[in-house]
């Protein structure tokens, strides 16, 4: 009577737990879930639903990062972060070896945690602070190059005032001039980034892309 | 109006020369200055004028210089500059007594342009006088 108390004392503190819990053999087989595990994962369906590897991820054979098998295999507890594609969801996942009473593990402990908020979260703090730090250094940069640019522009415009208009040099300074020109609408979109948005360049590299990410013309 | 100043604080020196040269191309009576603190005692006496002021000037800055002009000068036509704009520098601006900004490159005939128009101005203002 004590024994069937404890026993479901034992089941209800565990369906309570909002973490997924199972506890799997050896061999990846799922033994024992809580409730909020089947509200996630349902029942098993088929023999082959009872491997965690089908009934948490979809697969037929365990992920490379499983940390049930590398709990198993360092004979002692880890701790992962796992995306699950299928769920569109974050996990942070324990797993911790069971152990025999000889000491040997015949099993673990499998608890899944749904992070998924607080990596959206820090994702967002990590954009903000990205866009901050570009904001910043673009702002540095479109006040450094305006002065000399202002010099340039006044000067080539001088220029053309004083030379003959269908000379060489009248044409050369018009080319200044117009650089100028394409150089202040360069500094103007460095003065509008709103947002980041990248660009292929070389070998890989990625560049921000000055016409995407900001709204200057 | 007889004569037509503009006075010119920046403290990068080619634009100041490049400035000058401009303006004096046009017919004005330039003065340029470095800083605040050696422009404000000529503004005091130049009466009413055309002042372009960047807004980055070493130890006064162009904001604070706009708003000690104004305690004895309401009438002067004020042109901020800068090279990069905030939203809330345009704000501080306009609570400063600029009367516009201009945007660093800022073109020649923009320049004369609104030069020509700050003293129309300044014009219908003292004949209303």
């Amino acid at each position: 009577m004590q024994v069937c108390m404890e026993t479901e004392v034992w089941e209800t503190t565990f369906n309570a737990i909002t973490d997924l819990i199972s506890i799997h053999d050896v061999h990846c087989r799922i033994v024992r879930c809580n409730r909020a595990f089947l509200a996630v994962f349902g029942e098993a369906v088929e023999p082959a639903d009872h491997f965690c590897f089908r009934r948490i991820h979809g697969l037929d054979a365990p992920i490379r990062s499983c940390p049930h098998l590398k709990a198993l295999s360092e004979n002692k507890p880890v701790q992962e972060e796992h995306y699950e594609p299928r769920l569109n969801a974050w996990f942070e996942v324990f797993a911790s070896p069971l152990y025999h009473e000889a000491g040997k593990a015949v099993g673990i402990v499998h608890v899944m945690r749904d992070i998924t908020d607080r990596k959206k979260a820090e994702e967002e703090r990590l954009h903000r602070e990205k866009l901050k730090s570009v904001i910043e250094t673009a702002g540095a940069a479109c006040h450094e190059l305006n002065q000399p640019l202002q010099a340039l522009m006044g000067f080539s415009d001088l220029l053309l005032q004083n030379v003959s208009s269908a000379t060489l040099s009248a044409k050369w300074a018009e080319r200044i001039r117009s650089q100028c020109e394409r150089m202040g609408e360069i500094t103007h979109k460095l003065n509008h980034i709103t947002h980041v948005e990248v660009q292929d360049y070389l070998e890989g590299q990625k560049i921000v892309d000055l016409g995407k990410s900001s709204f200057g013309k | 109006m007889d004569l037509k100043k503009v006075i010119v604080v920046d403290d990068e020196p080619d634009i100041r020369e490049m400035l000058e040269a401009l303006f004096q191309t046009e017919g004005y009576q330039v003065h340029v200055f470095e800083d605040g603190e050696t422009a404000l005692p000529q503004i005091q006496m130049a009466g009413p004028c055309v002042l372009f002021f960047d807004l980055k000037l070493p130890s006064m800055s162009g904001l604070d210089l706009c708003r000690e002009v104004r305690t004895f000068n309401s009438i002067a036509i004020i042109y901020a500059m800068t090279g990069y704009t905030s939203l809330f520098e345009l704000s501080d601006c306009r609570e400063a007594g600029f009367d516009d900004f201009f945007v660093k490159p800022i073109s020649s005939s923009l320049f004369l342009r609104a030069t020509k128009q700050a003293f129309e101005k300044l014009d219908r203002w003292s004949k209303k006088k």
